[in-house]
């Protein structure tokens, strides 16, 4: 048992002398790391204090010497979400998570499913492939302002391209949709932000199945799978690790990020995207810092740090076997 | 063990603090008030871009705009004293109105150099909030007159001294309400100077009027004629909507419908600036009326999905016979048809201006507009002292405020021959029954609030198109925003 012991001390080098061994790669990565601590972990910490002030307008020119108020912050907005009670500035905040998790997930699932659809049929050989993996990107490289702008007129009651295809062409509805009104704005910004977000799955999906070996799809073949199991026992195990990355991106910049704050606001034409489709993040910014309650919006960001750490957990968790595999 | 879940934490960490380093730093959502002033020339351009864009987009739209948004005057590099003003969109030219200015300026003073910034109304409010509290690389900075209470308070604005204020005609030569937004409740410090206004008044097609047989002099009269003039619009059968106006999906909220507050005698706050009184038996009527108009058939059928450029666009295509209307629709509609006037002949050729109907309150109208403010940390303050008073100038006055379609703060510079022209009476007489945001530190809070429960009453009148929404249901909204602004006042 001892000599097992030290002959595995004798194989493992200490971690000072693996740090030694591995000098020029700390060297490399030592600018990169100084500028994390500067742009982005002394704001954290800054922004956890705050959290913790009473910092407002009127205590904005003292910052971090502004009345203590420990936790009093969270509680106004734990309680206003999970008892009713709380602060006043949080009204709205529990419909706006409703309406992010509803935004996320079906944003999720239709740029994934659209985007494997894009990226199965641009990976076929045709006449004008080319062509067409340029047309698929379009969409990606309009501003968000411009495609904001571009769906708030598709969208509209009277003239509306929306409309015009659903009255008067296909005949599906007698009477134009409000779509830039209540619960129709959820599909106003779902589906500018799919259309926006398909081509960028479809490009990731795309790099993913072209390195899938061919062969493995002959010896499936012979082996009498059909075009189902080919899919699902091939090009899904391969493309999970994408799968994986595009889920985090998207639930990470629509649940926990602003998502897409810039079409609806061009969309609407306010910062306040109404009952329907006002996310989170834009809510909690308005709601707090808005209204100029600094130490507020910090609590509320450090909240949903808390949260969002729950979902990498929880992602790497469900991934980790796609991500390591060979 | 270690070693499996390090990759782990690590991802954790990064992302942790990602997420931490956005959402932890102070990046106020621009309140929207005075986003009007910015609109003649595209309301589009107040897409505010504070939201988490793909960087590459946002360097490619600075690398864009950056040679056509700043300017500097000729003897800038020369000059002995060098300031920096940042602007923001006012008018269809800004920076082409704004080198006009700084060019006279630097004509005079050859030793003071001017660099002129255009800034973009959606970022304008969180960098001068910034520059507030970590100083700022600008001298002078032009501020929506509802912003100034609350910047004022930060004591990052220069206050003017009592000779600066009389070398600029003091209080009396000014438009009063953009005076009284040049400080904040209580306070005797004067922390910007007023440089134009934005006034509303009615437009109207005087042809649909006529045809309609409605008298324009007693329709706007009061909100009730007004009313009356709608409703025999709608039943004239013109083939035009009586009324066009923006709904939810605006900057233009909380400034149009306090104007029917006002006039019905309520107000946005009590007397003394504690209490809210938007949620008061007079102004739950007057909302109610507003309101209405959409159940009663007597707007569009779109306008609540519209904003305040779409119905201009409307007014100016001859789909509507009246419109709440700032200033600038003067020079919108003489402005040629391929550089954004008015397409409709008829309407370029038939309307006229209204002030906004008189109510059992009063007859108050909006006024809103811009102001000049010094940055404490400014290096050159007499330098920039002396530019802000040749901006306050009768001269520049009325040549700026006539460029950019709005009206000379300076009282007196509205007397010049730049607006003459008839329709501007109205405006003019508007500017003095003036009302705005009361002068309190906390309106930014205020108006997020007010602004919503409004935007959640078109919300409401959409929900039932076809009846007009009852008071009960304006009451619990204004109710619910008076209890948060209650609260964000202290009281």
């Amino acid at each position: 048992m001892a000599a097992e012991h030290i002959s595995m001390t004798l194989r493992t080098p200490s971690l000072l002398r693996r740090i030694w061994q591995n000098r020029i790669a700390y060297i490399f990565i030592a600018p990169a790391v100084c500028m994390m601590l500067i742009v982005h972990i002394a704001p954290t910490i800054q922004a956890l204090y705050m959290s913790l002030l009473d910092l407002r307008q009127t205590t904005l020119r003292l910052y971090l010497r502004a009345p203590f108020v420990g936790f009093e912050h969270y509680q106004d907005i734990l309680g206003g979400l999970i008892f009713g009670t709380g602060g006043a500035n949080i009204r709205g905040l529990s419909q706006a998570i409703d309406n992010s998790l509803w935004f996320t997930l079906w944003l999720n699932v239709g740029t994934l499913v659209i985007g494997l659809v894009f990226a199965l049929l641009l990976n076929r050989q045709f006449i004008g492939r080319g062509l067409a993996r340029s047309l698929v990107l379009l969409p990606w490289v309009i501003p968000s302002f411009v495609t904001g702008i571009i769906w708030r007129y598709i969208w509209l009651q009277q003239g509306g391209l929306a409309n015009r295809i659903l009255v008067d062409w296909l005949g599906i509805i007698n009477q134009p949709i409000q779509w830039l009104l209540l619960e129709n704005t959820r599909w106003a910004l779902l589906i500018p932000a799919i259309w926006r977000n398909v081509p960028f799955a479809a490009l990731l999906l795309l790099a993913g199945l072209q390195v899938i070996p061919t062969d493995l799809y002959e010896a499936a073949r012979v082996d009498g799978a059909n075009g189902w199991q080919r899919f699902r026992y091939i090009t899904l195990p391969f493309l999970k690790p994408i799968i994986g990355l595009q889920i985090m991106f998207g639930v990470v910049f629509n649940l926990f990020g602003f998502g897409p704050y810039n079409i609806a606001t061009s969309m609407f034409g306010s910062t306040n995207h109404g009952t329907y489709a006002e996310l989170l993040i834009p809510a909690i910014v308005r709601q707090t810092f808005t209204n100029q309650l600094y130490g507020y919006g910090a609590a509320a960001s450090v909240l949903m740090m808390g949260l969002a750490m729950g979902f990498v957990a929880l992602w790497y968790w469900v991934f980790r076997d796609a991500l390591t595999a060979q | 063990m270690l070693k499996r879940i390090t990759p782990f934490l690590t991802l954790i960490a990064i992302c942790a603090l990602l997420l931490a380093a956005c959402g932890g730093s102070p990046t106020a959502d621009t309140p929207d008030t005075d986003q009007e002033t910015d609109s003649a020339a595209s309301s589009d351009d107040a897409t505010t871009d504070n939201a988490d864009e793909a960087a590459t987009e946002e360097e490619a739209a600075t690398d864009t705009d950056t040679s056509a948004t700043t300017g500097k005057t000729s003897n800038y590099d020369t000059a002995s004293q060098q300031i920096t003003m940042w602007f923001m969109p006012n008018g269809a030219q800004p920076l082409q109105f704004l080198k006009e200015e700084a060019d006279a300026f630097a004509a005079a003073n050859p030793d003071i150099g001017i660099d002129y910034q255009l800034v973009d109304w959606g970022n304008a409010f969180t960098q001068i909030q910034t520059s507030l509290q970590g100083g700022s690389a600008a001298c002078i900075t032009q501020l929506g007159t509802t912003w100034v209470p609350g910047f004022s308070v930060t004591e990052g604005l220069r206050p003017f001294t009592e000779e600066e204020i009389q070398a600029m005609g003091s209080e009396g030569a000014f438009v009063p309400v953009s005076w009284e937004l040049t400080s904040y409740a209580g306070s005797d410090v004067i922390s910007a100077m007023p440089w134009f206004v934005d006034v509303r008044g009615i437009a109207y097609r005087t042809d649909v009027f006529e045809e309609a047989g409605i008298n324009p002099a007693e329709a706007f009269q009061d909100l009730d004629s007004f009313e009356a003039a709608l409703t025999q619009l709608k039943d004239a059968n013109l083939e035009i909507a009586p009324f066009v106006h923006p709904g939810r999906n605006d900057w233009n909220v909380w400034q149009n419908t306090s104007q029917f507050i006002w006039n019905y005698g309520g107000d946005i706050l009590g007397p003394d600036n504690t209490q809210a009184t938007f949620n008061s038996d007079e102004s739950v009527k007057a909302v109610q009326q507003f309101a209405s108009f959409y159940g009663k058939g007597l707007t569009a059928p779109d306008t609540l999905e519209l904003n305040s450029a779409q119905t201009e666009a409307r007014f100016g295509n001859g789909e509507a016979a009246t419109i709440i209307a700032p200033s600038y629709m003067i020079s919108q509609a003489k402005a040629p048809k391929d550089d954004g006037g008015w397409q409709s002949d008829e309407a370029r050729e038939n309307f006229a201006f209204a002030e906004f109907p008189a109510g059992p309150g009063g007859q108050f109208t909006f006024v809103g507009g811009s102001q000049l403010a010094i940055f404490r940390d400014c290096p050159h303050p007499e330098a920039a002292v002396q530019f802000v008073e040749y901006l306050t100038s009768l001269e520049s006055q009325a040549r700026y405020a006539s460029n950019i379609g709005m009206l000379p703060a300076l009282r007196e510079a509205q007397s010049n021959t730049a607006f003459e022209d008839p329709l501007y009476e109205v405006f003019k007489q508007g500017s003095e029954k003036g009302k705005s945001a009361p002068a309190i530190i906390e309106w930014g809070g205020v108006e997020n609030t007010f602004q919503t429960e409004l935007q959640g009453v078109w919300e409401d009148v959409a929900a039932s198109p076809d009846t007009p929404i009852d008071e009960a249901t304006i009451k619990a909204r204004l109710d619910a925003a008076a209890e948060t602004v209650n609260s964000l006042l202290g009281s």
